[in-house]
Parts: structure tokens; sequence; C-alpha cells
């Protein structure tokens, strides 16, 4: 019988704690469902990473050292990510209700050049994101 | 980047254009470039990002509706937009 350090143990729930919540976390991401208010994450997160160096502060082996570090990584990374989540646009500058929508000209999909002017006199739907998410 | 776009559309299962702005130009004319902090994948050299942003445009080319996002990790909700197209929209005469 192998005795398991208990450094290992504690990164070893640190690891399953960080992956799983980081599992739901993008879940959500992908549903567009994330919570506005993100605290609750952002304490599990942490928690999570707190752990792994806790682990770290036990002792255990290389192996062990490896879910403490990935549970840190995982743990700091997202709520840092909540940190920097806020956008700023240039209040006189931002498009507003009533405003034309100004011309434009863009390449689709298919590598074909698109003109706004393709769309007078259809209702419109335009969305801005940023990625594949 | 075009050829990204064709090559992921059938993730999304979209029927609409897509169009890409790395230049942010499109973006730009529309005032929607995010000067704060922002976060783009590795192998995209983006300089900076749209706000996610949702508009509803009528037939005379006027904006009738829009939602800006505050947080790049959230979008419009997808029932908030259908709602809107249906107090905004005549869907009828399209």
């Amino acid at each position: 019988m192998i005795a398991i350090k208990t450094g290992t143990k504690i990164a070893l729930l640190a690891a399953v704690i960080a992956a799983a919540t980081a599992r739901y976390w993008f879940y959500l991401a992908a549903e567009v469902a994330l919570p506005a208010d993100r605290t609750g994450f952002v304490i599990v997160f942490l928690g999570a990473a707190a752990l792994g160096v806790y682990a770290l502060i036990k002792r255990t082996t290389w192996l062990g050292a490896i879910p403490a570090i990935f549970a840190i990584v995982v743990g700091a990374f997202l709520p840092f990510t909540v940190s920097i989540s806020t956008q700023i646009v240039e209040r006189d500058s931002v498009i507003k209700v009533g405003d034309a929508m100004p011309q434009f000209t863009s390449i689709d999909g298919h590598g074909q050049a698109f003109d706004s002017l393709s769309l007078t006199d259809h209702l419109v739907l335009i969305k801005f994101f940023r990625a594949h998410w | 980047m075009p050829e990204v776009i064709a090559d992921r559309r059938h993730l999304h299962g979209l029927q609409a254009t897509m169009l890409s702005d790395q230049q942010l130009t499109v973006t730009d004319k529309f005032g929607l470039r995010n000067e704060g902090f922002h976060s783009a994948p590795g192998s995209e050299e983006a300089e900076a990002l749209p706000v996610p942003a949702t508009l509803l445009i009528n037939k005379l080319g006027k904006v009738v509706w829009m939602d800006l996002s505050a947080d790049y990790q959230r979008r419009s909700d997808p029932s908030v937009v259908l709602a809107a197209m249906e107090a905004h929209f005549d869907i009828t005469d399209d």
C-alpha cells in the first residue's frame, strides 16, 4: 500500500474543484449564460488556487505538484479575466438609437465584397462580436 | 479573418452573412471599438476588439434598437433580441 502524502491529496482536491468549475464556466459561456455577477465563481476559483498553494506548502511529490500547479493556474486565471472584462467605448462616437446606419463595406466568409447598400429596404440585425464563443 | 469565418461557420449553424473586420474599420464607423483592456486569442494579432453589440436597423436604415454589452463575457440574451425584434420590426411586411 503506497501512502499518499497529505499535500498530494489536497492538490488533487484543488485540481478537481478547479477543473469542474472551469468546465461549468465554459459550458455557460457557450450557452451565452454567464451570470453578470460572477462573485461565486471567483470565490471558488480563488479557493481552488489557494488549496493548490496550501498543497505545495504541505509538501507533495513532483507528481503531486502537477495538480497543485494546475489548480493555481486555472484558479487564478479565470478571476483575472473577470477583472478585465469591462468594456469602454468613447461616448461621443458610439452609435445611438435614431442614428442612421453608417455605410460600410467588408469581406464576407466566402471572400466576396459586401456593401451595406445591399441592406437598403431590408430589416437588418447586426451583431458585433469578438470571438467564436 | 474570412477563411476562419468560412471554416467555422458550420459550428454556429448560421444563415446570416458573416463579415470580418480585422482592421476594425466597420467597428469604428459604429464607434464600437473597445477602449478598455481586451483579450484576443493569441493566434490573432488584433490590436483592439469591438464591444459586443446587437443593433436592429429598420428599412429606412435607421437604428431602432441596440444593446451594448458592458462586459465582453456577456452577450445580448437571444430572448431579449427576439423581443426587441417583435417590438421594433413589423415582421409581416418583410
